[in-house]
């Protein structure tokens, strides 16, 4: 189980999900306040303020989304996995001409979700309902797509476990996360962001400067042979071009 | 003018065949992902000027 493990990996691993861990748990005593009180659980009290919400974001938008599958996409498909970026590009903009004034309104009125403004806008049960409902439903794809890249990080760190084994250290995670969260509410993913940021920037720099050095620049990793099991087009472009 | 300034990377964007090309490649980089890369910056600075054209 543990015969291929990296052990200067699997020690980063450790470190860092231990140092996450305590701060999740530590963060209920942050900004002390009553976290019985759902505003204070759910929205850290609404007193975030722009730094910790940078944050927050920072490290709630880059998530295995980011690091894991989009990289494989591209890595598979080509061209067609940089939709990512267009994506990012138009919601930006979108985002600054109406957040701003959503977060107002909901502040004004105490709204916590959006099924909360959807009922306060339009006054409809069913409305509100359908809205939460496919919030909930929508988000599940998404947390699936963590616990899977979750899962390849462990895989990657050379742990290989048998029968019940296999799922074990995802378990003992999401149960610490659960804990923590349910412990802390919005403090924990607010106050684990600082860490979450640092590691991203830590993982761009990799990126854009260890790796070309390491391959021989970014022109030689483009021209790269891949062993894959099955042939496949990996298109540079989008449309082939004549 | 402030959506006028937001219109503009998001235009360029979605502007596919504008930057579905090889050349000119940089530091090795195909034409296609560095234009991509360099509209993240650009989309920021453009949101700022019309932060800073909304509160005047």
């Amino acid at each position: 189980m543990f015969a291929h493990l990296n052990v200067v990996a699997t020690a980063v691993f450790v470190f860092f999900f231990g140092l996450v861990s305590a701060l999740g748990f530590l963060a209920a005593r942050w900004k002390a306040a009553d976290l019985g009180h759902i505003d204070e659980w759910g929205l850290g009290g609404r007193r975030f303020g722009r730094w910790i919400t940078w944050f927050l974001l920072g490290g709630d938008l880059y998530t295995a989304y980011t690091v894991i599958a989009i990289p494989a996409v591209v890595f598979a498909i080509g061209a067609f996995g940089f939709f990512a970026i267009p994506y990012t590009i138009i919601i930006y903009p979108f985002l600054y001409l109406t957040f701003p004034r959503l977060w107002a309104v909901c502040s004004r009125h105490g709204y916590m979700t959006a099924g909360d403004f959807v009922l306060g806008r339009y006054g409809h049960r069913g409305l509100e309902l359908a809205v939460a409902a496919t919030g909930i439903l929508a988000t599940m794809p998404y947390i699936a797509l963590q616990l899977v890249g979750l899962e390849k990080v462990i895989v990657a760190l050379g742990f290989s476990g048998q029968g019940v084994m296999t799922h074990a250290p995802i378990t003992i995670a999401f149960v610490i996360l659960a804990l923590f969260t349910y412990k802390s509410g919005l403090r924990a993913p607010a106050m684990i962001a600082f860490v979450k940021d640092a590691m991203i920037y830590i993982f761009i720099i990799a990126a854009i400067v260890v790796i070309p050095y390491e391959l021989g620049g970014f022109g030689a990793i483009s021209k790269r042979p891949v062993k894959r099991s099955t042939p496949r087009s990996r298109p540079i472009l989008i449309l082939p071009r004549v | 003018m402030k959506f006028i300034i937001l219109f503009v990377p998001c235009v360029l964007a979605l502007w596919v065949p504008l930057y579905n090309s090889l050349p000119p490649v940089v530091f090795g980089i195909p034409f296609f992902f560095w234009f991509q890369l360099a509209l993240i910056p650009i989309s920021a600075l453009t949101i700022l000027a019309a932060d800073r054209i909304g509160k005047n």
